[in-house]
């Protein structure tokens, strides 16, 4: 399944609603195109959240004592990737002295559950990239992927509508990057208008 | 496909003169380092060709500072390591002026700026970066069916073939990236776009041919996607390149590596 840019700042919309509605902060953010002056829009959210720090190596037990929650300050982008034609996940997470933590910090917090699987291509999964718009340096979960995942839950031309598609893949992938993603936002489909 | 070899040797074979220095304020001791020659490739990346500069100014930082990542500066400018070497150089163009021979570029290692430039840790990371350019574009001209069903040793010929500047080991796989699927066009040119004196990218999706099926030029896609510009100068690869040039022609044949084609407008 792909995404056109119109059908992604509908479900975007759709999205923010709903946020709006239980405070999740989520925004709707402008980029100008220093080209040719037009405008795109991406969803961003920022919040401080608390972390536990994890070994992605270790096979450390889940109880940790309390040295090794750390709060950290959040940033996610959803922006739309016109290549891939599906939406695309940047983030930045810092510390509370203004460093950025590293590419292995970001691989650390994934739960204990997939570390295995991402130990062994951690490459393909999330690196440092520069974000598609402000061409800083972001984290970026790999969208290569992204398309085949919407896919193969059960987006086709049929049911395209039922269902916000934004909301499907980012329950795919929000455990990743610590995004807590309420609950009722699964709840939301059945008012969500065809196009 | 891309059949006129002799470009894709000329281009391949594009090297630049670079002399690095250490930043002074990094300098440790009392001694000052000799500055460091060295002919670079184009169409590689910096961290791939720098391992013998890092290896010679070392000695002369602060042995505190040694273990942190190296990264380069030219004209208070830190040096994107993800973009091609030819494509930084270019960006420094200006008013048809390109920068002096040797290229002047400043080593450093301490206060690495985590707001404008990637990490590079290690090689993976460039690979990474890398391969993940090629699916993209491949993404790009055939909606992903060449480079998917590609083999993994095919992907790591691509890698060790730029890795090794073996244009043989590159092109023998690469050529596959290059063949047009759909009549003589690819679905979407692979293109970045980059203004002279700025660092920043913009990627848009452009097509080979117009909606009545004529092939479109550089200059109409100049004038499409920069309409204030009056008259543009378009270089690639330091070379000014003429208005009427069809754009799949130059993505066939004027790619960097990573199978994009970068465009400075100057």
């Amino acid at each position: 399944m792909s995404l056109t840019y119109k059908e992604f700042i509908d479900y975007a919309l759709d999205f923010k609603n709903h946020s709006d509605s239980i405070d999740d902060d989520w925004n709707i953010c402008e980029h100008k195109n220093p080209m040719n002056g037009s405008t795109v829009i991406y969803l961003a959210k920022k919040k401080m959240q608390t972390f536990k720090k994890t070994s992605l190596n270790s096979n450390q037990s889940e109880f940790q004592g309390e040295k090794n929650i750390y709060p950290v300050m959040c940033e996610y982008h959803i922006l739309y990737n016109s290549s891939y034609s599906c939406p695309d996940m940047f983030f930045n997470m810092w510390y509370t002295d203004g460093k950025l933590l590293s590419l292995e910090d970001i691989w650390s917090m994934v739960h204990s559950i997939f570390k295995q699987n991402i130990e062994h291509d951690k490459w393909n999964f999330i690196t440092q990239k520069e974000h598609l718009l402000n061409n800083k340096p972001f984290f970026r979960i790999h969208p290569c992927q992204n398309t085949h995942v919407l896919k193969t839950l059960g987006f086709s031309s049929e049911n395209i509508y039922k269902y916000n598609p934004l909301i499907t893949w980012l329950s795919t992938i929000n455990s990743f990057i610590g995004l807590e993603l309420p609950e009722s936002y699964g709840c939301i489909n059945s008012n969500f208008l065809p196009i | 496909m891309a059949n006129d070899t002799e470009i894709l040797h000329y281009l391949w074979n594009g090297k630049l003169a670079v002399c690095f220095q250490l930043d002074e304020q990094e300098i440790h001791g009392i001694q000052n380092p000799e500055p460091f020659y060295l002919m670079v490739p184009r169409m590689s990346y910096f961290p791939l060709v720098c391992d013998k500069v890092k290896k010679h100014f070392l000695k002369h930082v602060d042995p505190e500072k040694q273990e942190l990542e190296m990264w380069l500066e030219y004209k208070d400018i830190p040096l994107k390591w993800n973009y091609p070497i030819g494509v930084i150089y270019d960006l420094f163009t200006i008013d048809n002026k390109q920068v002096d021979l040797p290229w002047k570029i400043t080593i450093h290692f301490d206060n690495f700026p985590e707001d404008k430039l990637i990490r590079c840790s290690c090689r993976d990371a460039v690979e990474s970066n890398f391969m993940s350019s090629m699916k993209e574009a491949d993404m790009l001209k055939h909606r992903s069916q060449v480079f998917a069903t590609m083999q993994r040793h095919q992907h790591s010929q691509l890698w060790t073939g730029l890795l090794n500047d073996k244009f043989d080991q590159f092109w023998s796989e690469n050529k596959k990236l290059m063949e047009p699927t759909e009549g003589n066009y690819f679905k979407h040119i692979p293109i970045h776009f980059y203004q002279s004196g700025s660092t920043s990218m913009t990627q848009t999706l452009v097509k080979p041919i117009s909606d009545d099926g004529n092939q479109i030029t550089l200059g109409e896609l100049i004038k499409l996607h920069y309409p204030s510009m009056d008259n543009p100068k378009v270089f690639t690869h330091g070379i000014c390149i003429p208005k009427e040039t069809p754009v799949q022609w130059m993505s066939e044949h004027m790619s960097y590596l990573d199978n994009f084609l970068h465009i400075i407008v100057v």
